[in-house]
């Protein structure tokens, strides 16, 4: 009883007791989530205002004679004539581990039924990127645990890659597996108890997704025990186009948190191309002129803003990293499209990937020729850089004399070997969703690929083959593994341990 | 031009012509304005009053403030805020007192899109915003 007075007694002290001054409009058209208000002569752009019955809103239109606000939540109770006022914040969400493990809308309520969000930090949704000075170059791996990722486009820490692809390519799996992955290598170091672990937290911003898409992700996150290391921002389908709009910059704040508390993390914004139509749909609306495709002028600054906010901090600033893998939807694979050209030049890379693979059940559909990573082989692990290096290339003969392979009878031995050695490795990187392959043991399968291991195994039963020595490292091949995970390298005596056990599993297969 | 930028364009002007010497709006000219706007087709006058009433509204509101307070009308009271008002601002401030029993004690006033309040029962929705 006297905690709640004491709390009553504390809060009535805190009170501020001056009067208030607050700068009002009143509404004169409401239509589709947006309303025009008259008067708020004082407003800020980019402010939150406050409609009645606890309804906020971001002033997004400053003219003339009325300011145009977007409304972020329930309109039905609205009317004209109502009256709008200024708040002087701007939209912040709330920061913090509190939030990890949690499913929030765009402004940071919670919508997982899991009671209020245990965090009294604040950021604004938007905020001034990094600038040169704070940052460092992208080094360090992220591991995605999807070994034709991994070894052909690596991803670093502080990188932003983009995975492009149709419909029903695989895109949500590639940023799905790596959030796992990453929960499985958090997991791995916090048990192992080294302080200079650095665990990667998540962010998985969902915008204009079905719900029962996001549940559904939901569900995989939490078989697989990955939902304690990640933040859910939702913004679904059936959601007003002013939280789709502000989604991605909810989510890119709270991934700013860790950053610059020294701490890495990773953002997947999933899709950007819907961020980009609900942000038309917002400047139809608010009769901003139109351009290309009826997008307003500034779709490319919306998206340059928010992938620039992921960087790699320098140690002055804490050595942080905010990793972003933005997704874009393309329409029958064509990548020179406004919104996929914009964020490709925007990026550090792409995935791109293909229908046409998918359908032939080469997954993931990763095109080897439109994918690339700028960052290249800095952001892998020496052992991975010694056994990778030419897997790329091999590949990418592999698809350019595909189409001669018809004519097999016909082929130099050169050309039937690369042929033959490219189906290989084409088996070898298919690998079943929600399944991450951690680095050393993707080191190990890659080494063997290089040492000819695979050879003389039928293409038909390669897959087989992988999984079997997959299962093989994790137990008698351990020893070997765990030197290459502890050291990061390939010296001679764990080649000569990976030898041995490589060869005794060769034994096991004929 | 579009319709809508047209008919404030004249709202505007129409405005200024109901505007006395001190920019304080005339009643006897904004009688003849809207008289002058009864004879055109409703359909080409209607947007133009709907602009002219908003314009007219906030011209008003820039010199003629309302001060609400649970009390019933005290001259005096009234004199002091429209002086200390007058005197911030730099310009004439009219205040009209009206009686608004909710606000329990204590005054709020409205100027232009500005509303200055200092009553107990802001205090009271303040502190159940804090509890809750």
């Amino acid at each position: 009883m006297s905690s709640i007075t004491d709390l009553i007694r504390k809060e009535i002290e805190n009170l501020s007791t001056d009067a208030t001054r607050t700068n009002v409009g009143t509404i004169s058209t409401l239509a589709d989530g947006v309303a025009r208000v008259e008067g708020l002569s004082k407003v800020m752009y980019n402010e939150m205002v406050e409609f009645p019955n606890n309804v906020l809103g971001i002033a997004l239109n400053l003219e003339e004679d009325s300011v145009g606000c977007v409304i972020l939540g329930e309109t039905s109770a609205l009317k004209e004539g109502d009256e709008v006022r200024t708040t002087g914040k701007l939209l912040s969400v709330p920061v913090g581990k509190g939030l990890l493990g949690r499913v929030v809308d765009a402004v940071g309520r919670p919508i997982d039924e899991k009671g209020p969000i245990d965090s009294d930090i604040s950021f604004p949704v938007e905020r001034i990127a990094p600038g040169i000075i704070p940052r460092k170059s992208v080094t360090q791996p992220l591991q995605t645990g999807i070994m034709a990722v991994d070894s052909m486009i690596p991803i670093g820490r502080g990188q932003r890659e983009l995975i492009i692809g149709d419909r029903s390519t695989g895109k949500t799996t590639i940023a799905i597996d790596t959030i796992i992955n990453q929960a499985k290598i958090n997991k791995k170091g916090e048990e192992t108890g080294d302080p200079d672990f650095r665990p990667v937290y998540c962010v998985y911003v969902a915008i204009g997704q079905k719900n029962s898409n996001v549940a559904r992700t939901i569900k995989v996150l939490e078989e697989t025990g990955a939902m304690d290391y990640v933040i859910i921002v939702s913004a679904p389908a059936a959601d007003n186009p002013a939280n789709q709009y502000l989604a991605p910059y909810a989510g890119c704040a709270m991934g700013e948190w860790f950053m610059e508390n020294g701490m890495d993390a990773l953002i997947v914004y999933d899709d950007l191309s819907k961020h980009a139509v609900a942000y038309r749909q917002i400047s139809l609306i608010l009769k901003r002129p139109s351009g290309r495709e009826a997008y307003p002028g500034d779709v490319f600054y919306l998206h340059s803003r928010l992938l620039e906010r992921s960087a790699r901090l320098n140690e002055d600033n804490g050595n942080g990293s905010l990793t972003a893998l933005p997704i874009i939807e393309t329409q029958m694979g064509d990548v020179s499209g406004y919104i996929p050209t914009n964020v490709i030049s925007i990026t550090d890379g792409q995935i791109f990937l293909e229908t046409d693979l998918f359908n032939k059940g080469i997954r993931p559909a990763v095109s080897v020729g439109l994918s690339v990573s700028r960052v290249g082989s800095a952001a892998q692990i020496k052992a991975y850089k010694k056994v990778a290096g030419k897997v790329k290339l091999e590949l990418a003969q592999f698809r350019e004399l595909a189409a001669f392979s018809q004519f097999e009878s016909d082929l130099d031995a050169a050309t039937k070997a690369r042929l033959d050695r490219g189906a290989r490795i084409v088996e070898i990187f298919k690998q079943t969703a929600f399944n991450p392959v951690p680095v050393e043991v993707q080191t190990a399968v890659m080494w063997a690929i290089q040492n000819d291991f695979f050879d003389s195994i039928e293409v038909s039963k390669i897959a087989e083959a992988v999984d079997s020595l997959k299962e093989y490292l994790y137990t008698q091949g351990k020893e070997a593994c765990d030197e290459i995970h502890t050291s990061g390298k390939l010296e001679d005596g764990t080649v000569e341990k990976l030898r041995s056990a490589l060869e005794n599993w060769k034994r096991t297969q004929s | 031009m579009s319709k809508d930028s047209k008919a404030l364009k004249i709202a505007k002007g129409l405005l200024l012509l109901s505007l006395n010497e001190e920019g304080k709006a005339d009643q006897k000219r904004v009688e003849e304005v809207i008289l002058e706007l009864k004879k055109e087709a409703v359909s080409k006058s209607l947007p133009i009053l709907r602009d002219y009433f908003a314009l007219m509204k906030r011209t008003i509101n820039s010199y003629q403030g309302v001060l609400e307070t649970s009390t019933d009308e005290n001259k005096t009271l009234t004199k002091i805020f429209s002086d200390k008002l007058s005197e911030a601002k730099g310009s004439k401030i009219d205040l009209i007192q009206e009686k608004n029993e909710p606000l329990i004690a204590g005054f709020k006033l409205r100027v232009g899109d500005d509303v200055y309040e200092d009553s107990l029962s802001s205090r009271i929705s303040r502190l159940k915003k804090s509890l809750t």
